[in-house]
């Protein structure tokens, strides 16, 4: 299958400002059945767009805008083909990996909640345990939007029993570590063939967050606990991390003292 | 330079200046009073108000020009911007920032010289006004005698010149502005001569007024001289032409006009037109816009040099401006 | 000795006691050591009245100069003092120097080579050499350096080791100090004042020359420069005027004469870095930073940090500006890290270590967390991040309840402690109120790493100035000697 993306997204400010730095990941990766056939990236006002690969393997956009202004347009344009189910077998982890992917960070620090919820899910092999927590999760989480925000942490979202995709993301990290699978957020697109006629959803809709957890110390199983699934084609990976902070499609800084508001609007069509 | 250091030291100068010609106004002001009718009084103390262009921020926190109001107001009054004290206060702070720019000397000095504004009214109580006002006036003449004499006199020192300058030309053309439309229309000539003294010793012009040819206690010489002389250091025209003279050495000669740098082409305008002035033709009810004028320009001049030479972030080498273009017809 | 002489005319030796420390300038036997005669004899030829005039001058000379360091309190601005300095100078033999230099050398070596490795293969942690969770927890290791690659591979440009000597005299490494040690500003200004005050005594001595440190420093930073830059623009990064250090950041930037700067007196345009001059952007090649990582860039690191310039990290991980020291370096200064530097020492090098460690323990390890808690009457427990003589309980001189705060806090977050044996610091005559005391001392050296390793001969000897302290530093009331490294 080929997907075509169209990735806008829209800072304005009451007045204006200077000296903006930008940083995005919107680059869709290559490999493990995914691949990149075509990448453009337009920014407003316009200036040199220099890139650089993270340590997980995700490229990085960049520019900065000296001058005032009060908008910033970066429009992110891919064409991506997907071959078959995300498989990416036969690795092995650094000791770097290891530790980072089993550490409990800002968002994904486990409490007794959520360390009950793995321990009473493990059952058989990895992938059997990891398949019954995401059931599980799904059991016990709403998706609702509104409830939490960029910084709801995965013990806050599961206190709430509800969040977004970010937030099934973050609690299934916690889980996993917490019983010691080692385990990674995902940034990419959803791709839903009835977008059109599905109600209520935002512009952002196909923007998704989901996990790879490693199991057999041998294979990273790709999942998707908002939509209680295994990745499949009409998924698109951006990035991975240890968790969103990581991994943030946009993320900048600037003089002024003016508020930033931001919009996002993501289009996935199939070619 | 760095942008920084430049617009730190320019407003250093630019601080210790106002605060000198504050208090010189101030000095006058209690002077000719001494031989004012009461009536005279609270207009002369209006008018000292207005050479700041402060009377907004008064009427807000006062009901009548006074002496103690007004004095107090433009002497340590801390809703004032422009008080004396605030002035030494900011100059030293900015000295304090870029100490390894400045001589020992002027740090020391000047340090002195925040000591003795710092327990203003303590001071004034003690030394009286007349004498206080001495004070800060040395203060400040002694400070740009000891930047002279130990400060290399290199792009640093150009731009303590330039602040002073610009400030004192300012100074200059407000009291100009003020002091020529009280006297402009009075019949009495004894009150038209004690007006021309004040303008005059605002600026600490009467001895050198007094030596210049044609040095008559009227309106037209008077204004000429403080407007317009080539050589005495508070005239409006020896100010700019200094001013300029700082701005050429700091951005460099230019080729041909089109490589002049903003503020080069902004004083120079300035100047040159001052330069050219037939004075007859700014006489009696033209004076007041043109000097209005005047300080919208200078005004603007500041702005060119602040854009210029302390926030240049829109000035890239050449080379980077050219590798955008190619990035761009990609 | 039957007659005491009248106490006017009582010489500065008179009363000097040699302790069962280690004295630098004297046998156990009370002689003077043989490269101390010379200063020795003309020391007991003085009486206190004609020293303090010595002295006075130097005090004088330092207060003119503005040489503060500024003590860090509750108030905005800090007090500024006169840092002490002690003008009975540390004086070290030729031979004695040349083994300091060579196992100064060595250390250094390893340890950029561990930088590198750890931010590149971490092959010392694959190899087991290192427990990656020791690194992965450091908190000063860098995620964000991993796979980036500096000039040369050189991460720790300029190195400030702390020495000590034990009550034999073996010189040991008390800590590295890789990110940016300050201090060398004193070493400088104490041999002026020395050459100023002991003019004959100095040149019958034949000292070796320290002067062109600031010289060395700069040839040092612009061999890192990026692309190979034969004429690179350097600046000094400094934190601004209420920094504690300020007054060696502008002296330093004087010195090598290039520009102090400010965070916000830069700007990052396209992957390059520019000082914002009266004359547009200019570009700038090496920063020879004295901030924190943190403080760097806002982009990349602490989002609220004022010290630094936006884009500063990306430019420098795409190769255009070189940051000396890299980012990154903290990691080896961790107290737990540094028990390790012998082992990077024989794991890269191949080789025994010339200069050892004073023997560390770490509190992350069971046995040895149960020998420090049993105990800490006589060891000094030390944070593994703090520096600067500050979060640390010397066991023998800490009441109860301060053993018992360390033992909670070390069983509550073992890997954040470290503890040592109390090392019996050698001890230095040192003029206190009108005499000589023992006061204990310790050297620091300044090793610069370019393209080659360049160390000045000597460095700064800090001294206790209070009897019986151990603590060296100028924050907690050490004082600072000139120190002479002989020419044979």
């Amino acid at each position: 299958m080929k997907l075509r993306i169209e990735h806008t997204t829209t800072f304005t400010y009451q007045e204006s400002i200077s000296e903006r730095y930008t940083e995005m990941r919107l680059r869709p990766l290559d490999g493990s059945g995914q691949r990149c056939l075509r990448f453009k990236l337009f920014t407003e006002p316009a200036g040199e767009v220099m890139q650089y690969t993270d340590r997980y393997g995700n490229a990085v956009h960049h520019f900065d805008t000296l001058q005032s202004h009060d908008r910033v347009i970066v429009r992110a344009s891919s064409d991506v083909h997907l071959s078959q189910t995300f498989a990416d077998y036969h690795r092995d982890l650094s000791p770097l990996e290891k530790f980072d992917y089993l550490a409990q960070g800002l968002y994904t620090t486990a409490n007794d909640e959520i360390r009950s919820l793995a321990s009473s899910n493990v059952q058989g092999d990895a992938t059997t345990t990891i398949l019954a927590l995401m059931h599980a999760l799904r059991d016990s989480v709403q998706y609702e939007t509104g409830i939490t925000d960029v910084k709801t942490t995965a013990a806050e979202a599961l206190s709430l029993r509800r969040g977004v995709c970010q937030d099934f993301a973050h609690i299934m990290l916690a889980a996993c570590r917490s019983i010691d699978i080692p385990a990674r957020y995902v940034s990419g697109y959803l791709y839903n063939p009835q977008a059109n006629v599905s109600l209520g959803m935002n512009d952002n809709a196909a923007s998704h967050a989901w996990i790879d957890a490693f199991v057999n110390n041998s294979a990273w199983l790709s999942v998707d606990p908002t939509h209680n699934c295994l990745q499949n084609t009409n998924y698109v990976r951006l990035a991975v991390g240890r968790d969103y902070s990581d991994v943030p499609p946009t993320r900048g800084i600037y003089k002024g003292q003016a508020q930033e508001s931001l919009t996002v609007r993501v289009v996935v069509n199939a070619l | 330079m760095l942008s920084r250091v430049a617009d730190t030291l320019y407003w250093m100068s630019r601080y210790i200046e106002r605060a000198e010609d504050i208090t010189r106004i101030l000095t006058v002001n209690f002077n000719t009073l001494l031989d004012a009718r009461v009536q005279d009084s609270e207009d002369s103390w209006r008018r000292i108000i207005d050479i700041t262009g402060d009377r907004p921020l008064f009427a807000e926190h006062f009901g009548e020009f006074n002496a103690k109001d007004v004095s107090g107001f433009l002497l340590w009054h801390p809703a004032n911007p422009n008080a004396v004290t605030t002035c030494i206060r900011l100059a030293r702070e900015n000295a304090r920032s870029v100490r390894e720019q400045i001589s020992s000397e002027m740090w020391e000095h000047l340090n002195r010289l925040y000591f003795l504004v710092r327990d203003i009214k303590q001071e004034l109580s003690n030394r009286g006004p007349y004498d206080f006002f001495d004070q800060i006036r040395h203060g400040s003449q002694a400070f740009q005698g000891i930047t002279n004499e130990t400060m290399a006199h290199g792009e640093a020192y150009e731009f303590i010149q330039l602040g002073k300058h610009l400030e004192r030309a300012d100074k200059t053309v407000r009291i100009i502005d003020v002091k020529y439309s009280s006297v402009n229309g009075l019949s009495d000539g004894t009150e038209v001569s004690r007006q021309l003294l004040a303008m005059l010793r605002s600026c600490s012009a009467f001895e050198a007024f007094r030596k210049s040819p044609g040095s008559q206690l009227q309106p037209a010489p008077v204004t000429e001289f403080l407007l317009l002389s080539k050589e005495f250091p508070r005239a409006v025209y020896y100010c700019l032409q200094r001013a300029l003279r700082s701005v050429n050495l700091i951005s460099g000669d230019a080729a041909t006009p089109r490589h002049l740098a903003a503020p080069q082409r902004a004083l120079g305008r300035v100047c040159s037109e001052l330069g050219y002035l037939e004075l007859n033709e700014l006489l009696n009810q033209n004076m007041r816009p043109y000097l209005d004028s005047l300080l919208y320009r200078l005004n603007e001049v500041g702005i060119e040099i602040t854009r210029t030479y302390f926030n240049t972030q829109l000035i890239l080498p050449a080379q980077s401006a050219a590798a955008q273009r190619a990035q761009q017809q990609q | 000795m039957t007659e005491q002489p009248s106490s006017a005319h009582v010489s500065l030796m008179d009363r000097y006691e040699v302790s069962d420390f280690f004295d630098e300038m004297f046998l156990p036997t009370g002689e003077p050591r043989n490269h101390y005669r010379l200063l020795h004899a003309r020391l007991a030829d003085m009486v206190a009245e004609s020293f303090d005039e010595r002295r006075g001058y130097a005090d004088v000379s330092f207060l003119y100069q503005g040489i503060t360091f500024t003590v860090y309190s509750q108030k905005a601005e800090g007090i500024e003092r006169i840092f002490p300095f002690d003008l009975i100078p540390r004086i070290i033999p030729a031979s004695e120097w040349a083994l300091v230099e060579k196992g100064l050398t060595q250390r250094v070596t390893a340890l950029n080579q561990f930088l590198y490795d750890i931010y590149h293969e971490q092959r010392i942690l694959q190899d087991k050499i290192i427990a990656p969770e020791m690194i992965f927890e450091a908190k000063h290791f860098r995620r964000e350096m991993i796979g980036v690659n500096v000039p040369k591979n050189i991460y720790a440009h300029v190195i400030g080791t702390d020495l000590v000597r034990d009550d034999n005299g073996n010189y040991f490494v008390l800590e590295d100090n890789l990110r940016s040690p300050s201090g060398v500003s004193y070493m400088l200004e104490n041999r002026q004042a020395m050459k100023r005050t002991f003019a004959t005594l100095f040149q019958s001595y034949g000292v070796r020359a320290i002067e062109h440190y600031p010289q060395e420093l700069l040839n040092t930073l612009r061999s890192v420069a990026p692309h190979d830059n034969p004429d690179p623009v350097v600046v000094l990064l400094t934190p601004g005027i209420y920094n504690s250090a300020y007054f060696e950041h502008a002296f330093l930037a004087r010195q090598m004469g290039i520009e102090i700067v400010e965070g916000r007196d830069l700007v990052a345009h396209d992957n390059r870095v520019y000082t914002r001059t009266t004359k547009g952007l200019q570009p700038v090649d090496v920063i020879y930073r004295r901030i924190d990582d943190n403080f760097l860039d806002p982009l990349s690191f602490d989002s609220t940090s004022m010290l630094g310039c936006a884009g500063l990290f990306n430019a420098w991980r795409a190769g255009n500006v070189t940051l000396a020291n890299a980012v990154g370096t903290g990691v080896a200064d961790d107290k737990a890290v540094y028990a390790y530097v012998p082992a990077m020492i024989r794991y890269y090098l191949s080789e025994e270590p010339i200069l050892q460690n004073v023997p560390t323990y770490l509190a992350i390890n069971d046995k040895e967390r149960d020998f420090i808690l049993n105990n800490l009457e006589q060891l000094v427990v030390k944070s593994v991040n703090e520096s600067g003589g500050y979060g640390m309980l010397v066991g023998p001189h800490a009441s109860q309840e301060e053993r018992e705060t360390f033992r909670n806090l070390i069983i509550s977050n073992p890997r954040n402690f470290i503890a040592q044996p109390i090392v019996r610091l050698s001890r230095h005559p040192t003029y206190l109120d009108g005499q000589l005391y023992g006061c204990h001392i310790d050297l620091r050296p300044y090793i610069l790493c370019g393209e080659k390793i360049t160390i000045v001969p000597g460095g700064l000897t800090r001294v206790a100035l209070r009897a019986g302290s151990l603590v060296v530093n100028s924050s907690q009331g050490g004082g600072s000697k000139d120190t002479w490294v002989l020419n044979d």
